[in-house]
């Protein structure tokens, strides 16, 4: 980092609890200003990187719908907009940058890693980025949870994606479909060039993610 | 030697499972050697890594640098610092 800036790091805001992503607290201490959506930090506090004294490290600064930090070109707006990956996702918008950072709501363009235990939904989570896109305007690049960036219309397209694949769950549950069946029927659209079923299997695949459908339309 | 303090600050390497999946070894020497800064837009980077293909060489989550007039602040953190004295790989 010491190759773009010399200033010293004053905030740190995590978009969602795993520890790809939250990891290193210890090493920039308790005193830096360290802000999350609220679930997160529920969600960071279970963790054993915070447990007894190192719950020190927990981010103090929370919030639930929307925050706004710094102004002009300094401003940062934080928003929630539902479960997706977790069930405190930010989504992140530098407005005079015109960039929004969406952490693994879109980690890969692939079936979603969906973290069921902290949350997250695989039918709810077309509905959070369509909430996103529908509520932040004038952004045109995409940082994201893992691929370096991607643009405002890959978000769109990745959100349409996700409702396809959504529906196809409810379509084959309904038809009477196993989920194992329902796995071994789904096809990826060619119309999504550069896609992925599944990036690994550690991170969810077809397989996955239509148990967690199934249960999460069976409540 | 820019690579060296980069990653000495902010990637702070580790074996580490993910949370979720149990399986994912967390960052080795492949995953280090994936680790870059690039520029997105005037005052805002990304410090990404590797790809999800190989979890021997996972690097965890990208990083986003934004330079503001009073400081830096980044959204999210790669693997805990903690993790690092565990690495083996």
């Amino acid at each position: 980092m010491k190759s773009v800036t010399n200033k010293p790091i004053t905030r740190i805001i995590n978009t969602h609890t795993h520890n790809d992503h939250t990891g290193s607290n210890e090493y920039f201490g308790a005193s830096i200003e360290n802000i999350v959506q609220e679930n997160t930090k529920a969600n960071m506090a279970k963790m054993d990187e915070f447990k007894g004294e190192k719950a020190q490290f927990l981010p103090k600064k929370t919030y639930k719908d929307m925050l706004k930090v710094g102004a002009g070109k300094d401003e940062i707006d934080l928003y929630y907009f539902g479960r997706a990956h977790t069930n405190g996702d930010a989504f992140v918008v530098f407005p005079a940058l015109r960039t929004m950072h969406v952490g693994d709501t879109f980690a890969w363009k692939a079936l979603p890693y969906v973290d069921a235990g902290n949350g997250g939904s695989v039918i709810e989570g077309p509905k959070t980025l369509g909430k996103a896109i529908a509520t932040v305007k004038n952004v045109d690049t995409i940082i994201n949870g893992h691929i370096p960036t991607s643009t405002w219309n890959d978000l769109k397209e990745y959100q349409q994606f996700l409702a396809e694949f959504a529906a196809f769950a409810e379509r084959e549950m309904k038809a009477g479909k196993t989920a194992a069946q329902a796995a071994d029927e789904y096809k990826l659209d060619p119309k999504y060039k550069g896609y992925v079923v599944s990036v690994n299997p550690a991170f969810g695949g077809a397989r996955t993610n239509l148990d967690m459908a199934y249960n999460e339309l069976k409540k | 030697m820019t690579r060296a303090i980069l990653l000495g600050s902010l990637i702070a390497v580790g074996g580490l499972s993910l949370a979720v999946s149990g399986q994912a070894p967390g960052p080795s020497a492949k995953s280090i050697a994936a680790t870059k800064i690039e520029k997105v837009k005037d005052n805002l980077y990304v410090i990404t890594g590797s790809g999800a293909e190989d979890t021997s060489a996972f690097s965890g989550g990208n990083v986003a640098v934004f330079i503001t007039d009073g400081g830096v602040t980044i959204v999210d953190r790669s693997f805990p610092a903690s993790d690092r004295r565990s690495s083996s790989a």
